[in-house]
């Protein structure tokens, strides 16, 4: 995130704020629906998090990058989501709502990477919440083992243990479907 | 290096976080363990699963929802939203406030004179008048239940019962405006009134008197002054029987009794002076409440008492 938009932001002006949310809205997004398994939940969430940092900005002080901490607030809101006694009675595996990729035409390769993709998605959406979010922010969405340590406020080698764990979980389940 | 140590540096292998000494050791422990080479593989290919894991966008619109939202509501919005509290602290408080409001309402009713008088006077001419004359004449005890003054109120303007005996209500309001004895003192009921003024009409002798007693008919109704009261009693009929007899003693007219409701309504006039007897005497029947006292001035007062039981 360039320096300038956190200045801008700041400053309340009126378009900065416009690019920051169309600037990561998707991958805020998708965060959100993979931690918590429903589009309307993970757009509720979403919101939620753009909202909290333009009402917060001026509090932020910029000792780590903007984009951290919109996935530290995207992670705590829906870490908090999945902490309520009702969601603990529940699994998100049955409730991921899987998107197909773009129809191409191969028709088998699209069935194919289809049938992929929905047990990766079903694989993630089975980790236990606190190792979900690790392999998420760190697989899919890049950050490093530090940005994730900031964002969820956890030390390093925490963040490496539990990555390797989520991983080492999602490989023995992917191997089951796709051996 | 055992294999179990090896594969716990598979993670920072990946992701490029291992240090020297831990890559050492594992290059060392892979370059003799085919096993964990075979192991390595399929994590890397795990991770590069995990990796082309299908992003997912943005529902449409979302961005514009975003930014409406953060968009200062007008200022009376947020005046008012720092002065009322939020819903679930407010629809309580304001279904409390109408209660209040509702039982204050009641006992500030049952309490104002004037909010009852209003109540009683609610169905006009045709209910202290006509009604009771007509459906229950009070003053022929033939037909009424209640006990009808005796004659010895004859010292008052109340003829003996008759098709007059309605009017009886109107009498004491009469009587003292009527300076011609002989013309019949009690002003008649809605039936009555338009005898009277049919009377009024056809009789040119006595269109001095007539046209007075006419009028005068036709005003008492909204004239005479009405004190409304209430009678709690064990026995309703005991208080109706003690009710007519202690009326006439006090010199008071025929008791007009009629129902309304669950409720027995008796009518009467009563020389003012008599009513802190009546209110004494009535007070011993039962409990006995008045909606105020009778009007300075008066001579006479129109009594309507709700007894009940």
């Amino acid at each position: 995130m360039r320096e300038e938009l956190v200045d801008r932001l700041k400053a309340g002006e009126p378009h900065a704020f416009e690019e920051l949310v169309r600037g990561y809205q998707h991958r805020v997004f998708g965060v959100a629906l993979r931690m918590l398994g429903t589009r309307a939940e993970a757009e509720d969430v979403a919101q939620e998090v753009f909202l909290r940092v333009h009402r917060a900005i001026g509090d932020f002080r910029g000792e780590a990058r903007l984009s951290t901490w919109l996935y530290g607030i995207t992670s705590r809101l829906c870490l908090n989501r999945l902490a309520s006694p009702a969601r603990r009675r529940e699994r998100a595996g049955d409730d991921v709502l899987i998107e197909l990729p773009a129809p191409d035409a191969d028709a088998a390769a699209t069935a194919e990477r289809s049938e992929l993709e929905a047990a990766l998605s079903a694989a993630i959406a089975s980790l236990p919440e606190e190792f979900r979010i690790v392999v998420l922010l760190r697989d899919v969405e890049g950050l490093s083992y530090d940005a994730i340590a900031e964002a969820l406020d956890l030390e390093p080698g925490t963040v490496r243990s539990r990555l390797h764990r989520a991983r080492t979980t999602l490989k023995e389940t992917l191997e089951k479907s796709w051996p | 290096m055992s294999c179990a140590d090896a594969r716990e540096l598979f993670t920072p292998l990946v992701d490029g976080a291992l240090t020297e000494d831990e890559r050492a050791r594992l290059d060392a422990h892979l370059a003799t363990c085919a096993d964990c080479r075979g192991e390595l593989e399929r994590w890397q290919r795990t991770i590069a699963l995990i990796r082309s894991a299908a992003s997912h966008r943005a529902p449409a619109g979302f961005a514009d929802r975003v930014l409406a939202a953060a968009r200062p509501a007008p200022w009376p919005r947020r005046l008012a939203r720092r002065l009322f509290v939020p819903v679930p602290v407010k629809v309580p408080l304001e279904a409390a406030a109408l209660v209040i409001v509702a039982l204050t309402a009641v006992l500030v009713y049952q309490r104002t004179p004037e909010q009852r008088r209003e109540t009683a006077r609610g169905v006009p001419a045709a209910q202290a008048p006509a009604p009771p004359v007509s459906s229950t004449p009070p003053g022929p005890p033939a037909s009424s239940t209640a006990p009808v003054p005796p004659a010895t109120s004859a010292d008052r303007a109340t003829p003996p019962p008759g098709p007059a005996t309605a009017p009886a209500l109107r009498a004491p309001r009469e009587a003292p405006d009527r300076s011609t004895a002989a013309t019949p003192p009690r002003e008649p009921a809605a039936p009555a009134e338009r005898r009277d003024a049919q009377e009024a009409e056809t009789s040119g002798a006595e269109s001095p008197t007539a046209p007075r007693v006419a009028t005068r008919s036709a005003a008492p109704a909204q004239a005479s002054p009405a004190l409304a009261a209430r009678l709690a009693v064990a026995s309703r009929d005991d208080a109706e029987r003690a009710l007519a007899p202690l009326v006439a003693r006090l010199g008071g007219g025929a008791v007009a009794l009629r129902d309304d409701g669950a409720t027995r309504v008796a009518e009467f006039a009563l020389p003012v002076a008599a009513w802190p007897e009546l209110a004494r005497e009535l007070g011993r029947l039962g409990a006995f409440e008045a909606a105020e006292t009778p009007p300075a001035g008066a001579a006479t007062v129109r009594v309507v008492l709700r007894i009940t039981s």
